[in-house]
């Protein structure tokens, strides 16, 4: 050690500082920026190693944390998740860990056979980490179902609703995502699939990376999408086209913002009606068919209503989570 | 390196949690040596290994085999380690506690210590109810918060003597009420 810097903190570190070379020490710690701190800690790190065991760490703590890590974060209020059992994540972890020479293999499968289910209502939004890494956000009235052992032997979860998914690569096991009516397939990439039931399509937008599109009914078809594409999936024809896409609109819910371009009314309250979890019945009144295009940042179901009634002539009353509308 | 190191990473990459125990098995007593030798924190170093294999866990496939998986390790905790050693070396409580001992033979290994900096911190606590207000207030500005004598005496628009009057005062009750919890001497140094 010729460097005087490196000198005084190995010092520091075998408690053998004097305090004037403390003093000395908090200067250049505190002048100095991250790298270069970084570049004699690493090599410090590199030669360390002690000569005892510590008694105090706790794996079985750890394998918790990591179990753990797969609960979603709670966007809104009133999130509900179907939790199959509380422990499944945990006790396979356990057991693999802990005890696998003694547990024999069909035991782990029986574990590993659950599933688990996270629902998100209509009105919140969730994200979450699947165990493998993969993060999810989960748009309004969504579910998305995997097995417990889900990143170990396969990936594949299976989606309805609308989903954002940044996949962690893998390349020994793709990353599936079932709808009812198609697979998508990726390796390492980030795209949004809106599979809801209750609309006529179901749109696969990419982002970075590529995915593979299989439609599940009679004459599979396949596609593969490159990054700024959108597959759209007719489910009354069963056409399955790809266009290029505007990225901002398609995924913009991510960010609690909605985008609608050339949309009639009635779309326009069906996604809103999800997005913030409030039932919408239009009472009376002619509908206006006028489409729309533009952005919504609003806060609320109220101020949605008010900024599209600068469009549409109509008048609504909001009672017990559910809006009426009236067209004058 | 370890023989069966490179093995064990790559089944590690493709999700084998048996290898990420070995992994640890290995690896856990020089973090946490080498944390707690930086913080003087049992709980802190306690943290930090957690956090860093968790991370290491959801990571995995990320990890370059033909790396030492011990800088792999460092890469994924020097953030919280050089951000938590920096904090420690700006805390003027963590001087105190530093060269509290005063004489350098009594110093003993990080790695052994008997009063970690939490345990220094919270004996502290305790020994602070003896004070009075006035004298708790001088006290904690000069010793936790750093502040001089003369930016004290400006505060209370006191002299900067009666400052050290009442911090000498202070200090010797503290130091004798933490030689009641705890069996090591602590001397503050006064400024």
């Amino acid at each position: 050690m010729t460097n005087p810097i490196e000198l005084l903190f190995t010092k520091y570190l075998s408690n053998t500082i004097t305090h004037a070379e403390y003093k000395q020490l908090q200067e250049v710690v505190a002048a100095f920026d991250k790298a270069e701190l970084e570049s004699f800690m690493e090599s410090y790190w590199l030669e360390y190693g002690p000569d005892k065991k510590f008694k105090e760490h706790d794996f079985e703590a750890l394998t918790a944390e990591i179990a753990n890590q797969v609960k979603p974060v709670v966007v809104r209020s009133h999130f509900k998740i179907v939790w199959q059992a509380a422990a499944i994540i945990l006790l396979p972890l356990l057991i693999a860990s802990t005890s696998f020479f003694y547990i024999r293999n069909h035991q782990l499968e029986k574990y590993f056979a659950k599933q688990m289910n996270i629902t998100v209502q209509s009105g919140e939004r969730a994200h979450l980490t699947l165990p493998d890494g993969t993060t999810v956000r989960m748009n309004a009235a969504s579910s998305i179902t995997y097995p417990t052992n889900f990143g170990f032997q396969n990936r594949e979860i299976s989606l309805t609703g609308e989903a954002f998914f940044t996949v962690t690569k893998d390349s020994g096991h793709p990353f599936i995502v079932e709808t009812p009516y198609l697979k998508v397939k990726a390796l390492g990439t980030v795209f949004n699939i809106d599979s809801y039931e209750n609309d006529d399509m179901v749109e696969t937008t990419l982002l970075e990376g590529s995915v593979q599109i299989l439609t599940k009914r009679d004459n599979p078809q396949a596609t593969l999408l490159k990054p700024n594409e959108k597959a759209i999936f007719y489910k009354k024809t069963g056409k399955l086209d790809v266009e290029r896409t505007d990225l901002r609109y398609e995924t913009a819910w991510v960010n609690g913002e909605l985008i609608f371009r050339s949309a009639t009314f009635e779309e326009m309250i069906k996604v809103l009606s999800r997005f913030y979890g409030i039932d919408v019945d239009i009472v009376s009144g002619k509908i206006q068919n006028e489409r729309y295009t533009g952005s919504f940042n609003a806060k609320n179901m109220t101020d949605a209503l008010n900024l599209l009634q600068f469009n549409y002539p109509f008048t609504y009353t909001l009672r017990d989570n559910k809006a009426y509308i009236v067209f004058n | 390196m370890h023989e069966d190191e490179q093995l064990h990473i790559e089944k590690l990459r493709n999700g084998s949690y048996q290898s990420f125990k070995f992994l640890y098995d290995l690896y856990v007593d020089s973090l946490y040596g080498y944390t707690l030798e930086l913080t003087r924190s049992r709980l802190l170093a306690n943290e930090l290994v957690q956090d860093t294999f968790v991370k290491i866990w959801m990571n995995r496939s990320s990890i370059r085999p033909e790396l030492r998986f011990k800088s792999f390790l460092f890469k994924i905790a020097k953030n919280q380690l050089i951000d938590e050693y920096r904090k420690k070396l700006r805390d003027p409580l963590f001087e105190d506690y530093l060269f509290h001992q005063g004489d350098p033979s009594v110093a003993e290994n990080p790695v052994d210590l008997k009063v970690d900096f939490d345990d220094f911190k919270e004996h502290l606590q305790l020994a602070k109810n003896k004070l009075t207000p006035r004298q708790r207030e001088v006290f904690e500005l000069s010793k936790e918060k750093g502040y001089s004598a003369g930016e004290i005496a400006t505060r209370f628009q006191i002299t900067e003597q009666t400052v050290y009057n009442q911090l000498y005062l202070a200090v010797q009750i503290v130091q004798k009420a933490m030689r009641t919890f705890a069996k090591f001497i602590i001397l503050f140094l006064i400024p």
